[in-house]
Order: structure tokens, then sequence, then C-alpha cells
């Protein structure tokens, strides 16, 4: 519970983020006998069921800017809490699919995309995500149950079977519906998105970090702002400088060093190390850190139903319609996306039909909330060169350092698919009577992937298969800057899984000397 | 991690503590409000007038006739309190500068001319989020049969949560073929 390690001990692995892959990362390094420093920006957060305050607490609020199509106030939603953002996320845990890890292969040639096929096979992560299912405790797989039925989810379900949809199912959800690994069930709360109160969602704060921590071998800085990867004139990472909870800069030595502070800050924090022996950035010999940002498309419905939903009720995100997940070029774009039922609490719901909508006629939609029933469409998003992370020439963070720049454009593959599926959403509600509904794209990311990503060419690419840097050999990303693509599904799982191999990979390397 | 239904009661207590604590500290009113709310109270830097514009401002951005003044002056307030910033209090009057005098006075049909003036300035996000959280204050839930936080009665898991009467019959057998 209260190890602790000194800053100049250079035998420990500096992890540098605790959410869904820093968290995951430590556990398993740490039961498997390896010290671990996690080095969290967030501190501690207490969770409550009031998605405003929740929202307020954990949201990195650090100044950003952004260029393009995400919102200029807020592109980006992600937590800056012990936990990370796993805290908030909501529990969708689904697999990249197989032809999705050859996307190249399988898409072709897509003007203005940089596509590229994955340098692992389905069948080489096949083995770690069934580890993750298994350990996240995945409903559906592996003799876990289902979540049960509520009205919001049953119908998403039965307007997609009034269309002819086939693959409807109750989800696969990081979300116990029996009790699991030391965790609760989960008692249809109905507030997944703010953070679980009893820990019956898989998150790095419920179920990883208290693992880590009774190994015995892992200390967790809370409020301790990674601004710095060192290294040695062998060019090898050997530290990690950071501004502590007290505004002192400290430096923590270490045998390795695992990125894993969410796509945005990964890569930032890769460029603002750059030194003599690294001028563009450490690990950016490839010129390609920070690019090919992707967020995942995300989109919602919104249907005022014929009858009261009181869609408040029950887990969030549970269940889901997956047909659309395949590859199907007849339907105008490459790639695929999947609907998941959405509820939404009354304080939120005034920006949800619209974002700016006001006056009598939309206070008509606010009294229908009893009525109303949402989805959210989550599709893959393609890789485009220029879509990137930079920094910012003025404006300085508290920590005295440039600020990030989100560069991101929507490609016409985006803009098409975001289309078609928003177009079959609304169709979902109609069939079932459905008198008004809202459909749009979200602009404020929560996925943010890529911009670190895997190749077997040093040259197309930032990280090998492992995660490790192709130029800094015991420097390793550990979160979804890693994704080449972003699939369909959510991120998560395919995190969680890629932290597992990469643990035993580094476990390996540590006992052969190789690292 | 509580399971039993002990354990869920430590934490209703908790909550309820949580949630007088913000009774006290945000919602109550340091005055009474008349019956009628026909004066607005002192606030801090807004005088009556001016509280009465913002309040008939509230009320034009969302309005729901069944409900009293008292939660929409809570929004009054909140902006009354972010007026403490300069800069922010500056872009407040001037919006309000360009309201016509009688405006508290017009229906919601002239009030909503009147404010689509201003549609296009970055005020009116400021007002609309201002506005915006009346649907935040616990007090006008019911109006919308929101029950809010599930925490104090350990979630619906046990209650009802599939109740689509109103659906055919047809429609609902589709319902038994679940999980795939």
């Amino acid at each position: 519970m209260s190890t602790r390690f000194d800053l100049n001990d250079d035998s420990v692995v500096v992890v540098i983020g605790s959410g869904a892959g820093g968290g995951t990362l430590s556990a398993a390094l740490t039961t498997a006998g390896v010290n671990v420093v996690c080095l969290e920006a967030g501190g501690q957060v207490a969770i409550e069921q009031d998605l405003p305050t929740m929202y307020g607490r954990v949201k990195w609020a650090d100044t950003r800017l952004s260029e393009g199509d995400l919102n200029p106030a807020l592109p980006v939603f992600i937590a800056k809490a012990v936990g990370g953002t796993s805290i908030v996320w909501g529990g969708v845990a689904l697999r990249i699919q197989p032809h999705e890890f050859a996307a190249r292969t399988n898409y072709g040639e897509v003007a203005g995309a940089a596509l590229a096929d994955w340098p692992i096979s389905y069948a080489d992560i096949d083995p770690w995500y069934t580890l993750a299912e298994q350990r996240l405790g995945v409903t559906g797989t592996h003799g876990n149950p289902f979540l049960p039925d509520h009205n919001n989810a049953t119908l998403l379900k039965l307007g997609a079977r009034e269309l002819g949809y086939e693959q409807v199912s109750n989800g696969h959800m990081a979300i116990n519906a029996v009790d699991h690994d030391g965790r609760p069930a989960c008692r249809q709360f109905g507030f997944c998105a703010g953070g679980c109160v009893i820990g019956a969602k898989w998150s790095s704060l419920h179920a990883e970090l208290p693992k880590a921590r009774a190994s015995g071998r892992f200390e967790l800085r809370e409020r301790a702002m990674a601004v710095a990867i060192e290294h040695d004139d062998a060019g090898r990472a050997s530290g990690v400088v950071y501004i502590d909870a007290d505004g002192k800069r400290q430096r923590q030595r270490a045998r390795v060093v695992c990125l894993a502070a969410n796509g945005i800050e990964t890569p930032r924090l890769l460029l603002l190390s750059a030194s003599g022996r690294f001028p563009d950035g450490l690990a950016n010999g490839s010129g390609l850190v920070g690019h090919h940002y992707m967020t995942d498309l995300l989109g919602r419905a919104i249907a005022i139903m014929p009858g009261r939903v009181d869609n408040y009720r029950g887990t969030t995100y549970s269940s889901l319609v997956a047909d659309d997940m395949r590859h199907d070029p007849a339907r105008g774009f490459v790639g695929g996306y999947l609907f998941v039922p959405r509820g939404i609490h009354l304080p939120t719901y005034v920006n949800e039909p619209r974002a700016d909508g006001w006056g009598a006629e939309y206070a008509e939609v606010m009294e229908a909330y009893p009525n109303m029933a949402s989805a959210a469409l989550i599709g893959e998003d393609l890789p485009v060169h220029d879509n990137r992370i930079t920094l910012d020439g003025e404006t300085l963070d508290q920590y005295g350092n440039p600020v990030p720049v989100i560069h991101k454009r929507y490609h016409d593959n985006d803009r098409a698919l975001l289309a078609h599926g928003l177009e079959r959403a609304a169709d979902i509600y109609r069939a079932l009577g459905a008198t008004q509904v809202f459909t749009r794209a979200s602009n404020v990311a929560i996925h943010n992937l890529g911009t670190c990503r895997m190749s077997s060419d040093p040259a197309d690419g930032v990280c090998n298969a492992y995660g490790a840097t192709h130029e800094v050999p015991n420097l390793f990303v550990s979160d979804g800057s890693q994704f080449v693509t972003s699939g369909a599904a959510p991120p998560t799982l395919t995190i969680a899984a890629l932290a597992l191999r990469q643990a035993d990979h580094i476990v390996g390397q540590l006992r052969a000397g190789t690292i | 991690m509580p399971s039993s239904p002990l354990a869920f009661s430590a934490r209703r207590r908790l909550l309820l503590a949580g949630v007088a604590g913000a009774l006290t500290s945000g919602f109550e009113l340091p005055f009474k409000l008349p019956a009628a709310a026909a004066t607005p109270p002192d606030l801090g830097v807004y005088d009556a007038a001016a509280a009465r514009t913002l309040l008939a401002v509230c009320r034009t951005l969302f309005p729901h006739d069944a409900l009293g003044d008292a939660p929409y002056m809570e929004c009054v307030r909140a902006i009354d309190a972010a007026a403490a910033d300069a800069g922010y209090r500056a872009r407040i009057d001037a919006a309000l500068a360009r309201l016509p005098a009688d405006f508290d006075a017009a229906d919601q049909a002239t009030r909503e001319r009147a404010l689509s003036a201003l549609r296009d300035t970055p005020v009116f996000g400021a007002l609309r989020g201002a506005a915006g959280k009346l649907y935040r204050n616990p007090a006008v839930w019911p109006h919308f049969d929101y029950p809010g936080p599930s925490l104090a009665f350990g979630g619906w898991v046990d209650r009802k949560m599939l109740d689509l009467d109103w659906l055919p019959a047809e429609t609902l057998q589709l319902s038994e073929v679940t999980p795939a």
C-alpha cells in the first residue's frame, strides 16, 4: 500500500498515466514481480451520481487549442484523475474485428487517408483479447451472463429488428452482471458515464490499481505531471521529469518508461522531450509522432417516442446493434459502425437534441423527456496524415510548456459513414412510431488514437508491434496512441489487451536483460 | 464493496448528507421570495430592473409555464454571481442593452424575436448555458418525472426497467429473442 521508491532508483519501470492502458500495464507488471512507479497527472476523485459535477471534477481542463472540425471550446473530453478516462468510459468492451487489423489490405487505397495494416494480426492478439475479456469480466463472453434489458436498450433492439438487423444483442459490457474479481454486480444505477460508485463497471481505478497496490511493488504518485522523458548517452530512456503535487520539479530515474497518457498527451510528451540527439522529439525519427490522430466517429440519435421510456433507468450503454460493423463498400464508405443505447439524465438532456436549442419549441422537446429514447453511433475513423497533435508556438500551460493543438478534419469517408449511420438510427426509431428524431455527429472527441502508431517499418510509424518505440528500445507506448486504425469498436478492450501483451513482453525482455 | 442492503443504507446516509449540504450551500436564499416573486431579490451586481429582465430572458430561453419563478431565479443568481467578473458583466450588459425596454412585459413570441437578434453573439451561449442550468435544479425534476440519482434506493436492478406497454404486442414479441 505504502510502497515507496527512491527518485534515483533506476531499476524501476516508470508508467506515465493510470488509466486503461497505464493501470492495466502497472497491475500486470507488478503482479509479475516488476517494480513500478506510476505518475498520474490528476488526483483521487470521489464519485457521485451527478453528471455535471462529475464532469467538472474529472475533466482534463488544461488549455488545448483546436483547429478544424472539433469544438474549439472543448475539442476533447478525457479525465485527469487517478484511474484516468477509464473512470468515465461507457463499458462497451468490443474487439477490433479481424478484417480491421488489415485495413489497408481489405479496404484498398483510400485517397486522402493514410491507411495501413497493423503489424500484428488478429491471430496474434486473439489470446490477449481472451485474457482481457476474462479479466474485465465482459458480459456475453466466456460464460459471463448478459446484463438485463431496460426500455431504452429494448427500443433500440426492437427498432433494429423491425428494420431487419440480425446482430442484435444485450452487448458485451465490462460491467458485472454478477460479482466478478472482487467487484459487485451492477445495480443498474444509470450513471455509468460519471463513474461507477460501486465499481461494478471495470475501470483502472476499481480493478487494476488495487491489484498493483496489493503487489507491494507499486507506487502511485498523484498530481505528478510528466513534462519530459530523458535519455542517456546511448539514446536509452533514463528517467522522467515531472512537476509534483507541490509544484516542485522532480526526476524519477528509470530502467524502462511506458507512456500511457492518452492520445494527445502521449505524443505531446515525446515532442516536449526533444533533445540534441532527437531534435524533432523523442522517438520521432519517422516524423510521425502526433500524426494520424483518430477520434472514432461519434453520433447520437434522440427520439421522442409515442409512450414513456424513462431512459435514465439502468446501464447507460448496454446492448448492441452490430450488423453495420462489417466492411461493405456498397454503402458508399469503407469501415463500419455500431449502435448502442445511450441513457441521458435530465441535467444534461438540454444539450442533447440540439446543442443550441431554445425557445418554446425546444421547451416542448424538454417536456417530452420521459418519452425520450436515445442511441449512440460509434464508427471507424480513418487515419489522415495531417490530422495531428502539434505544440503551439505561443500559449504555455500552467507547467510552462507549449499547449497541444489538435488538428482534426473529417475525411469524406467519415462524413459518408456518419450520414449513413445517423439516417439508419433515425429509421430505427421511426419504425417504432417516433414523433420526432434529432440526429447529429459529435464534435467532442472522447477517444484519441493513432498518434504514435505501430509499424513494422520504422519509417512508417513510431513503435513496433509491442509498443516499443523504434528508436528508443526501452521506451514504450502503452495506450491508444499505438493504434494503426480505429476499427468500429470503442478502444478500451484493445488498449487493455495490448497492455497485457506488452507487460508480458517487457517482463520477458527484463528477464533476458535485453532492456 | 457494498453488496448488502446494510452497506447501501450507509451510502444512502452519505448521499443524503451530501444533498443536504448542497441545499444549504447552493440553493438556500438569504431572503424570502414573495409568493408571486413580483420583486426580484437584491443581488450582488444587478438591480431589480436588470434582474427582472434576466429572469424574463431565462424564462424565454426555456419556457415551462408550470414552473414558478423560483428555479429561474436560481439561474439569474448564477448570472449575477458570474457578473462579479467585469468582462462577463460587460458582455451581459451589452446584450441586455440591445433588448427592447418592455422586454419582460412582452409575450413569448415577441421575446423570442428579440433574443433571436442576439443569437450569433458569444453572450447568447453564456445566457443559454446559465438558463439551461434550470434542469440541474432538483426542484424542477418532478415536473419532468425525472427522479434523479438512484443510489439512495439501491439502483433500478430490483425495480421495473422494462415497461413498454404502449408498444404493439407483435413488436414486443421480438424482444424474446434477446441475447445473441
